[in-house]
């Protein structure tokens, strides 16, 4: 056994950041966003694909900031949520590419929502939970 | 002769909900047409003035309906305040939903039209802050995702008891009308 295992890089910005393959369910197009009055953080509304409601989780506000450039796809994920299985939709800026590589252990001084880390020819990629980021928010 | 029996099953339709479309500062909402016994202007409203507790201010006119020998009272909600839309220079209020068996009613920008719901969807888990309680779920509208607002979420029993409290108190020269204001 290798240890690799698949991941999704995706960008958001100049940066990409990554997610464990199995998570993704697809990427998708630019959708109509359905917005609504709500007060769960980073959320942004919802999108209809294929008879579910997805809600958008923005994750770039957490990865880059609020100056983070418009995104224009969603890359569709599984999260689990209070012990079930549901879609989130989160924007990226640009394709996504999956590739099979043996993560690396991350370091102290990263981010409380890296996991692992990617290590490239010429960058490194942090593999990101977004469970951990929700409920970070949650706690914020 | 055996006569073969044949069953027929009428074609199932989808139960539908009778709703009223209504839209607070540019955003549409959907509440179960049955929940609302009244829709009207502003008119005969007055003004509430409710001091320390910041749940409340979001309670801004009271409406009283006298009926036979009764005299009902409703808190009127702004919707936008409820729902903490910030303030817009779409919004201008001019409709009020009276709800059915309930002390509050609902100040909206307008109401469109009433329409019907083949489902309320739930709303993704991924959501879990107040909107929980405001929602019955989702719907959908002309290829539009529309909250189903849940009725009851307007005012809580505690916030009843304070607003009911205020009322009487500052109405206190005519008590005994007003607490069977109440009674219903």
């Amino acid at each position: 056994m290798t240890g690799k295992r698949q991941f999704v890089l995706f960008p958001v910005g100049k940066k990409r950041f990554a997610l464990p393959a199995e998570q993704v369910t697809e990427l998708a197009r630019p959708d109509t966003l359905q917005v609504f009055p709500h007060t769960t953080r980073l959320h942004t509304g919802v999108l209809v694909r294929r008879n579910h409601v997805i809600p958008v989780f923005d994750v770039a506000q957490v990865l880059l900031g609020p100056n983070a450039p418009a995104r224009k796809f969603y890359l569709i994920a599984n999260r689990n949520i209070a012990g079930h299985q549901e879609w989130t939709a989160v924007p990226v800026t640009g394709e996504c590419e999956l590739i099979m590589i043996e993560a690396r252990p991350r370091t102290s001084n990263m981010p409380f929502y890296v996991t692992c880390l990617l290590s490239l020819e010429d960058e490194i990629v942090e593999v990101i939970d977004l469970d951990q980021i929700a409920s970070g928010e949650v706690a914020a | 002769m055996a006569i073969a029996r044949t069953i027929r099953t009428k074609a199932k339709s989808k139960p539908v909900e009778d709703v009223i479309l209504f839209t607070v500062h540019g955003m549409r909402f959907v509440i179960a047409a049955n929940a609302v016994e009244e829709i009207r202007n502003m008119d005969g409203l007055h003004p509430l003035h409710i001091g320390k507790s910041t749940q409340l201010r979001k309670v801004k006119f009271a409406l009283t309906q006298h009926n036979a020998s009764q005299e009902h009272v409703h808190f009127v909600v702004d919707a936008a305040q409820h729902f903490r839309l910030a303030p817009s220079a779409e919004s201008n209020t001019s409709r009020v939903l009276v709800l059915r068996k309930s002390v509050a009613a609902l100040l909206v920008d307008s109401t469109e039209r009433m329409t019907q719901i083949t489902a309320v969807i739930a709303l993704p888990l991924a959501f879990n802050g107040e909107e929980r309680h405001w929602y019955r779920g989702l719907a959908l509208v002309e290829n539009t995702m529309v909250p189903v607002v849940a009725p009851e979420a307007f005012l809580n029993k505690p916030e009843e008891a304070v607003l009911r409290a205020d009322w009487i108190t500052s109405h206190s020269e005519d008590q005994g009308s007003l607490k069977k204001a109440f009674t219903a």
